[in-house]
């Protein structure tokens, strides 16, 4: 009677810190969105905000992968280790990318140069990303080659296609289509972040649900948002109507809110997640 | 279903779904065998819909033990898997030609013996305990060479685990009778080198009856 007790305890405990944490990310994401809202008439805050949130929350987000990778030891050897190891690289050379973009922005004031250092270390964050997600599906890769997992995927890669084919030429047509690097750089982007939405939102279908994928689902929400955030800034920057401070930014900030949320709940579960049931 | 979730994702989440059927007062294997619609349950609830795949890599490595053509069956549980392979085995029983190829024989007996060890001291003490204690027992006998150094390998188990021996001893009987495919009685004062002992008899016994090996099984196939 009395294990009962403790375990009904233990887990109200726990439901209550889950929903505490949940409302701090929440909290943070609409504070974030009403700080944008004050500040669009003040361009010199603007740009400051712009440039010097990203690097902060990317920090956040590395700083708590890296601490879940130390309380729960690195092991190449073991599956799920490895895919944790493959978010956390990927997520902390983005910090690197969006330091590097700061630096330039407020440290030296100059105008970011395209494609710079900070692109290096964005797209070379893809890599560690990418295979993390394909690590993680890889068992189950006979319930993603399902009759429905197959529709959904084709749908998505239809619909990319779409969307390349309307942003490659608008590429070349702009400034940078004489410079052939930056052209490469720029279609890098979305054709990385489709590629990643192609194997990120099948596994939403498939740890959409049960609570020891759900530190995963986090990261994975995180990654889509990464992917519309990208999108916008593709076409907004296209056509001309992108500025410091744009709106769409709220996409990267709320993105790296849901990544740093879910290596949070990696840290808390230790070897597993039952910090969750 | 250890062996499945471990090659499918980690040993670290294996802890953690057991500690989960721990939490719905599942601890030990018989208390796991007479639940298995509350397993299924479980493993939905902690996996989502890969809680399916689970389920087949799990029958599968189940069905490839003893011997019996695995088939996936559409919407297909655990339990339906294994009512399944329960039927297939009876019906297999009456045949003059061996029920299960599959089985374990005298070659694999050293390699489940070591796994067997590894495997009871790890339930028994958890993981990280475990890990020190195989530290203390490869001090006196390295577990590649435990099978050929067995009464150094029982003195060690004395001299770490003193009073606590007993329940370890039992636990690695067990847990070797479990993965030989043999009954396993629990005998007051019976020591580990004579369950291993009685273990060997049988699995001689078994192989000379003319079971294949599943060595020589799969190289034939």
């Amino acid at each position: 009677m009395k294990q009962v007790t403790h375990e009904t305890s233990t887990s109200q405990v726990e439901g209550h810190f889950l929903d505490k944490s949940v409302t701090v990310i929440l909290a943070s994401a609409v504070l974030i969105g009403i700080v944008y809202a004050l500040a669009q008439p003040d361009q010199r805050f603007l740009y400051a905000l712009s440039n010097g949130l990203p690097p902060i929350l990317a920090f956040v987000a590395s700083a708590i992968a890296i601490g879940g990778l130390i309380r729960n030891r690195v092991s190449l050897r073991n599956r799920v280790s490895s895919v944790w190891l493959g978010y956390s690289l990927g997520v902390l050379l983005w910090f690197l990318g969006e330091s590097t973009w700061a630096a330039y922005a407020l440290w030296y004031s100059v105008p970011t140069p395209f494609p710079s250092l900070a692109d290096a270390f964005w797209l070379a964050g893809y890599v560690p990303l990418l295979c993390a997600i394909v690590m993680q599906s890889w068992p189950f890769r006979e319930f993603l080659s399902s009759r429905k997992m197959l529709t959904i995927s084709s749908i998505i890669f239809v619909l990319a296609i779409i969307l390349l084919s309307a942003l490659i030429p608008t590429t070349y047509a702009s400034e940078i289509g004489q410079d052939l690097v930056a052209v490469v750089v720029s279609v890098a982007y979305p054709l990385l972040d489709v590629v990643l939405l192609v194997v990120a939102l099948p596994i939403l279908f498939l740890f959409g649900r049960g609570t020891f994928w759900r530190p995963f689902l986090f990261v994975t929400i995180g990654l889509i948002l990464t992917f519309l955030g990208d999108i916008s800034f593709s076409w907004a920057t296209l056509t001309g109507v992108y500025y410091d401070g744009s709106y769409l930014e709220l996409l990267f900030h709320w993105s790296y809110l849901t990544l740093s949320y879910g290596f949070y709940l990696r840290l808390r579960s230790g070897s597993g997640a039952n910090m969750l049931e | 279903m250890d062996e499945a979730i471990r090659s499918l994702l980690s040993q670290e989440v294996v802890d953690s779904f057991h500690l989960n059927l721990k939490n719905k007062r599942l601890n030990n294997s018989e208390e796991i065998e007479d639940n298995l619609p509350t397993i299924s349950i479980v493993l939905k609830k902690y996996f989502g819909p890969s809680a399916q795949t689970i389920e087949n890599a799990i029958a599968q490595r189940l069905y490839s033990k003893y011997g019996l053509e695995f088939q996936k069956g559409e919407h297909y549980q655990l339990t339906d898997y294994i009512q399944n392979a329960r039927s297939k085995l009876k019906s297999a029983r009456p045949t003059s030609e061996p029920a299960n190829v599959n089985l374990p024989l005298k070659d694999d007996f050293n390699p489940l013996l070591v796994e067997s060890v590894k495997e009871a001291i790890e339930g028994v003490l958890g993981k990280d305990q475990a890990k020190l204690a195989f530290r203390f027992i490869e001090r006196d006998v390295p577990f590649e060479k435990l099978p050929q150094h067995l009464p150094t390998f029982y003195l060690a188990l004395k001299k770490n685990f003193g009073k606590n021996c007993g329940t370890i001893e039992t636990a690695i009987a067990r847990k070797l009778y479990q993965k030989l495919s043999l009954d396993f009685t629990e005998t007051p004062n019976t020591e580990l080198a004579k369950h291993v002992e009685v273990a060997f008899i049988k699995i001689t016994q078994r192989e000379q009856q003319g079971f294949v090996n599943i060595s020589d099984k799969m190289e034939r196939q």
